[in-house]
């Protein structure tokens, strides 16, 4: 399989733009763009997907982080076990694992296999969330300040050189002592104080895009800067979009499991892993090393994976911009 | 022109620093009177919360509120703890002891894991795609994924649990002078060194990544292509020509990796049971102790605004391009 070449992506372009598939305004930006090309965009994705595939510990991380959301989402459907009611539990503290607990129990006397989806899930939820926020929040910061330019842009700007220059756990326990800690209010606190650096990494990419051809072509066809910026900006920084929430997502996680560690996590009755490896260590002198390696091992593998994948989606859209 | 430089730079980190302040004064009062009901409890009548904000300055129109905060920040006066245990002590004094504690922590792994870093980012960059390059960048990677609550519960379970090699925590510090902590560090040794194992890990996976990079770039310049064809031997040419323009942009980056080594002596304190900022941080975050929570906030970055100046500066002196062009 070959890329098109310049001469013949545009000739698709063209012909695209020819048959009404887009907008008459996009198309011929696009066009104008040269290397745009509608009908190229399928070989590209096939392309960036060989280039994903070939890198066998990235599909072998990606497979990982999924089989990791089932064990945590469809896992307790098939696998039952007590999680919330302590007044039964207390008669299984700190059981090694044997029939009926494949993982021995933890310290309240919770099954570790179903404690470890039962934690996940907050893990994973959290996580999740507070990278979407950060990212939306990140993104549309950086983009908007890159784009206006001028003072507003420097004045921005510092505002996220100020957040940087504050270390990041002390600036969430700092968030976290003001307004306290529930599920809710750590996700926005994770969320809100995690987007500053992405927001650098867009503006400099709405900067180096605001004033290509495609944009000046926009432009000088009257297409406002709301157009511009939602139909040519953004579509063009996906790949960094994506190769930043993958980074995003393992970061919040490990923020949110740092503070469970740090004993300010998501309060009882629910829990996090970052609560599991801190009680467990605790445990660890008087012997109990189930409550430890199963979820350390874990939590490390699924931030290692998640790092694979950042790094082979940055390989993979590499590639896109060579070609470009 | 290189005094020049130097007063923007300095004149930057001063916008920085009032930017911070502004950030720890503007926090607590987006809370408004809700920080009476923190520190007095739900059972306060309407009368003692609002004799609490009237007492501390917190009833008044905000750009007073603010000129006051500025106006005792520049006499050193960061407010006053409402922990129960230290109430109305000042956060100064409270928070005085702990700072020199993690500062020598930071400092010294600092100092380790550049000196390592860019030993085996030299052997890598020369011997490029040889084993050792790719074995030590798959490890650093590894290293570098760990989280340093991760890795210090291992080297625990590992070096100390198992094989008893070193104490798992460090004795309770005596003295609360600056250099204290240092003296202690030389006293017992191996109490330090997991602790410090683990920050020192924490900062060389970005050092080494990029110190390879930088002497893969010198090698193929210019003076040192000539250095080869006027004679020199490859370890001259290595040492005298290419390693120093080599070093020079690693240290920019050390004051970059400061905030993460913060955050590192905070989860490392916390593990190894040792009184830093991290370990009050935490405890006063428990109790919500709003002022002493702010006020480390604010000295932790000072600390990493003046590592980074002085990271700048050392260069600017080191390399004349960078002062004159005022660009890094």
């Amino acid at each position: 399989m070959t890329f098109p070449t310049d001469w013949e992506a545009e000739k698709m372009a063209v012909m695209d733009g020819q048959s009404g598939h887009e907008a008459a305004l996009d198309a011929f930006a696009e066009a104008a763009n040269s290397a745009g090309d509608v009908r190229g965009t399928e070989r590209m994705w096939q392309q960036m997907l060989r280039v994903f595939v070939s890198n066998k510990l990235a599909v072998a991380s990606l497979v990982y982080v999924v089989a990791i959301v089932l064990f945590c989402f469809v896992g307790p459907f098939f696998y039952h076990s007590n999680q919330t009611d302590a007044s039964a539990s207390i008669f299984n503290v700190n059981l090694p694992p044997q029939k009926g607990f494949p993982l021995g129990t933890d310290y309240l006397g919770f099954d570790i296999l179903g404690r470890l989806m039962f934690a996940g899930q907050s893990s994973l939820e959290l996580g999740f969330l507070a990278a979407m926020i950060s990212l939306v929040v990140g993104v549309g910061y950086g983009v908007f300040s890159g784009y206006v330019g001028g003072w507003i842009d420097s004045l921005l700007m510092r505002f996220v050189d100020v957040m940087l220059s504050i270390p990041g756990l002390f600036l969430l326990l700092a968030t976290i002592s003001l307004f306290g800690r529930s599920k809710v209010l750590l996700i926005l606190v994770l969320g809100f104080t995690g987007w500053f650096g992405d927001a650098r990494l867009l503006r400099g990419e709405a900067i180096a895009l605001r004033d290509r051809e495609f944009a000046q072509a926009v432009r000088a066809m009257g297409g406002g800067s709301g157009r511009i910026i939602w139909r040519h900006i953004l579509p063009n920084t996906v790949s960094t979009m994506m190769t930043v929430s993958t980074f995003a997502l393992a970061g919040s996680i490990l923020a949110l499991t740092s503070l469970g560690f740090l004993g300010l996590g998501i309060p009882l009755p629910e829990t996090d892993w970052g609560a599991m490896i801190q009680f467990g260590s605790d445990n660890f002198q008087i012997g109990c090393w189930w409550q430890v390696y199963p979820v350390c091992g874990l939590f490390l593998v699924l931030i290692v994976s998640f790092n694979y994948i950042g790094d082979a989606m940055r390989d993979m859209f590499e590639v896109r911009l060579r070609e470009r | 022109m290189m005094i020049g430089y130097f007063f923007r730079r300095i004149l930057q980190g001063i916008g920085v620093l009032i930017g911070v302040s502004f950030m720890t004064f503007l926090l607590p009062s987006l809370m408004g009177g809700n920080i009476a009901r923190v520190v007095l409890g739900p059972h306060a009548t309407t009368q003692a919360l609002k004799e609490f904000l009237h007492s501390h300055g917190l009833d008044l129109p905000f750009y007073l509120q603010y000129y006051h905060y500025m106006l005792n920040l520049f006499h050193g006066n960061l407010g006053y703890s409402t922990n129960p245990g230290t109430l109305d002590v000042s956060v100064w004094t409270v928070i005085y002891p702990y700072l020199p504690r993690t500062l020598w922590l930071v400092i010294i792994s600092l100092l380790f894991s550049t000196i390592i870093s860019i030993v085996i980012g030299l052997f890598q960059g020369i011997k490029r795609n040889s084993f050792f390059d790719h074995s030590m960048t798959f490890l650093i990677f590894l290293l570098f994924s760990f989280p340093a609550f991760l890795f210090s519960l291992v080297t625990i379970i590992v070096f100390s649990l198992t094989l008893h090699w070193f104490p798992p925590s460090i004795d309770q510090p005596t003295a609360n002078s600056f250099f204290s902590p240092l003296v202690q560090m030389w006293n017992y040794p191996g109490q330090f060194a997991l602790p410090l194992t683990t920050l020192t890990v924490l900062g060389i996976g970005g050092l080494t990544r990029f110190m390879r990079g930088s002497i893969l770039e010198t090698m193929v310049q210019d003076y040192v292509r000539t250095a080869r064809a006027k004679g020199c031997s490859p370890n001259r040419v290595l040492f005298r020509h290419a390693f120093r323009n080599a070093v020079l942009p690693v240290i920019t980056i050390l004051g970059l990796s400061l905030p993460a080594l913060f955050g590192g002596a905070l989860i490392t304190e916390r593990i190894f049971n040792y009184p830093g900022m991290g370990q009050l941080t935490v405890a006063s975050t428990n109790v919500r102790d709003v002022p002493v929570v702010m006020g480390l906030t604010l000295m932790v970055t000072v600390a990493t605004v003046l590592g980074n100046l002085f990271a700048d500066i050392g260069i600017a002196i080191a390399d004349p391009r960078i002062r004159l062009t005022g660009k890094r």
